[in-house]
């Protein structure tokens, strides 16, 4: 009931004002009555009444909702200001929006990479699992049977599993393809809580030799690479020129944690031994509830002292790494998105500096105006809050403006980052737009409060008396703006060698001599089905073939088969047999 | 004059209750009747009424509505709400608590 006095605000100036003149009226009457001259009887009743602002003024402040009143009042009277002054609102709103924009920008990588919710339960509870304590990345590969005896052995995993992402060759469709194919045990998916969309995930056994060819799909790969197909189910697919059945299709978002399309049992990929010199698998898994990382690592670390004893030529020197894996993920953006996103605060607060430098300036003019207004009896608080409220639409326009930019650089800044940032979907999403909305709220408060608090301390009638048109005094004015200017000079300068160390190491890093020239060098990579080319001399024609038809392609000067291309990332093992070449 | 001002202002409010318990009137007629039944003791100010009407409304003590008055003319009446009239008895009760607490202090103290 009380809120729509707040929309009945037009109507109750009039109302109030009908109400005491009809006081009036009869007061004026009941004087008349008692025998009073006309005139008498009005002055009676005016000096009884009082002073009718006064009350009036009472009345107005016991209205509920006057705050937002004058609030928006002092908005309006902000716009009509600015509008007066439209090359210093245009300065205001570009500052505004660059910081904003930027501040936006980088908040929604951040927001993207590092506070994801993961779809999974309890995703603290699961791990990395690396057996080489040295390892650059808190990873290193794994043997199957050395696996088997984790698993079997252990007491403070609730899942243990195997995981190794490898490209497969999807033929068979409308044209050949190279999807990203993860090679899991059957309880890779317990370990992640996921649960299938259709179908059915793995079952026990059937991730071993001679076990069924059998494939789970993304949700994402069902979408976009087999349509959507109503009845995906039981399809065949050729994966890796092998036949596969998709048993299942796993629920919206679930990415399990790298990006891949189609989930196979550990047995078919290509490198698999039952043996411990084959390391080619990543061991994943989930703690106990009521377990730690420390007690999981040594529970890990006393089965693998084992294995290196029993199996010295393969396990020397194995050594457990057990790491949350939310923190191996992002450990190698973590801390230049952090960097990037304290810079452009940083950026942010010489913007709000620098404003608030241009609207002390500007207020040193309304000196006069000030005075009057203190006193007509505004309080300083009053004063205040009315040219913080001033600065709010500067600051909404500015913050829109700095959302819009934000929005439309966003893809691009996106291109210019890591590869590793291209799969992540960072968008402007509800949580981004909270964030800069706080944000634009916080920084109209920012910059309009030390000239506010400034400009509300007058000299009082001293100021009247001097000619309001007069030279006023502005010492501790020019202080205050010392003071900001010194500030934004020392941001800008840590900002800008910050920027300029950071381009000097990468113009370093670019033009370091690697000791080969990539310039038209073009790359590409490929993997030939095993069970058509199955001996390493057929494997030998292929490579030849390929490389002499590449060589003929127009254009093309050379050409040339590598196993790991440098600087690739990949690593391999190569053998070499004494008179003859090997290839694989 | 501030420390009465306090005292006489939460009477103020339990006297406008209790006038507009009998029943509705205008803020003139609310002052006029306090006046008479108190046998011109207590005149309400203009100053003291009006507020403290419009602070009771915004309680919900006091609902107001415009109607024509006796001269055909519109004016605002007051009426008392559920909630004002059982904020009257409670203030009528612990009115007279006090009140009789202080007699006997003073008569027999």
């Amino acid at each position: 009931m009380k809120f729509r006095r707040i929309f009945r605000r037009s109507s109750f100036e009039p109302e109030l004002e009908s109400e005491l003149e009809y006081h009036l009226e009869l007061e004026f009457k009941k004087n008349l009555a008692s025998g009073m001259s006309e005139q008498e009887a009005w002055r009676q009743a005016k000096i009884a009444f009082g002073g009718m602002e006064g009350f009036k003024q009472q009345c107005r402040e016991l209205r509920f909702g006057r705050w937002f009143d004058s609030a928006w009042r002092d908005i309006l009277y902000g716009l009509r200001l600015l509008r007066k002054s439209p090359g210093f609102a245009f300065v205001a709103v570009a500052i505004l929006a660059l910081s904003i924009g930027a501040n936006t920008a980088i908040f929604s990588a951040v927001n993207a990479v590092l506070l994801t919710r993961w779809p999974f339960p309890h995703p603290e509870k699961i791990v990395f699992v690396s057996e080489d304590a040295h390892s650059q990345f808190g990873l290193s590969l794994t043997s199957v049977l050395n696996f088997e005896d984790y698993r079997r052995d252990q007491r403070t995993f609730e899942q243990l599993a195997l995981w190794i992402g490898q490209s497969v060759n999807l033929t068979g469709q409308d044209r050949p393809d190279r999807l990203v194919g993860s090679f899991v045990t059957t309880n890779f998916f317990d370990v992640f809580g996921a649960k299938p969309w259709l179908g059915r995930l793995f079952l026990q056994g059937e991730d071993q030799p001679g076990g069924p060819y059998i494939a789970v799909l993304s949700y994402a790969a069902w979408q976009t690479r087999f349509g959507g197909d109503p009845r995906i189910l039981g399809r065949q697919i050729t994966l890796n020129n092998e036949d596969y059945a998709i048993v299942g299709v796993l629920p919206r978002g679930y990415t399990l944690p790298f990006e891949s399309d189609v989930f196979v049992t550990a047995q078919h990929q290509t490198s698999y031994h039952r043996d411990r010199s084959t390391k080619e698998f990543v061991m994943v898994g989930r703690i106990k509830q009521n377990a730690t990382l420390a007690e999981a690592k040594a529970d890990l670390n006393t089965i693998a002292q084992r294995l290196a004893h029993d199996y010295p030529t393969e396990n020397a020197g194995i050594g457990i790494v057990v790491t949350d894996f939310r923190q191996f993920l992002n450990q190698s953006v973590r801390k230049p998105l952090l960097v990037l996103l304290a810079a452009v605060a940083l950026v942010l607060l010489i913007a709000c500096a620098n404003l608030a430098n241009l609207i002390l300036a500007r207020g040193l003019q309304r000196r006069g105006e000030m005075v009057i207004r203190t006193a007509l009896g505004a309080v300083r608080l009053r004063i205040i809050r009315q040219l913080v409220s001033e600065a709010i639409p500067v600051a909404f326009v500015g913050g829109l403006c700095g959302i819009l930019l934000a929005k439309l650089l966003l893809p691009l800044l996106v291109r210019m980052a890591p590869s590793t940032f291209h799969d992540i979907n960072i968008v402007l999403d509800g949580r981004v737009l909270l964030f800069s909305s706080l944000l634009t709220l916080l920084t109209a408060v920012l910059f309009a409060i030390a000239p506010a608090v400034q400009l509300s301390g007058t000299e009082g009638a001293s100021a009247l008396n001097s000619g309001i048109r007069g030279t006023i005094r502005t010492s501790t004015g020019s202080r205050v703006r010392a003071a900001f200017v010194i500030c934004q000079v020392a941001m800008s300068i840590m900002l800008l060698v910050g920027a300029s160390l950071l381009i000097r190491s990468f113009q370093k890093l670019m033009s370091s001599d690697t000791g080969l020239s990539s310039d038209n060098l073009l790359t590409m990579e490929y993997r030939l089905p095993r069970n058509k080319y199955t001996t390493p001399d057929a494997q030998a024609v292929f490579h030849r073939e390929l490389a002499l038809r590449v060589a003929q392609v127009p254009g093309v000067v050379s050409s040339a088969i590598v196993q790991c291309l440098p600087f690739s990332g990949n690593w391999g093992n190569i053998n070499f047999i004494r008179g003859r070449c090997a290839s694989s | 004059m501030g420390e009465q001002l306090d005292l006489l202002q939460g009477t103020l409010d339990l006297l406008i209750l209790k006038t507009l318990a009998l029943e509705a009137n205008h803020g003139w007629g609310i002052a006029q009747r306090i006046q008479q039944v108190s046998r011109d003791v207590l005149q309400v100010g203009q100053g003291s009424l009006y507020p403290a009407l419009h602070r009771l409304e915004n309680k919900g003590l006091i609902s107001s509505e415009w109607r024509s008055s006796e001269s055909n003319r519109k004016a605002k009446y007051y009426e008392l709400t559920r909630s004002g009239r059982s904020q009257l008895a409670r203030e009528l009760s612990e009115w007279r608590r006090m009140s009789g607490a202080i007699a006997l202090v003073l008569d027999n103290a």
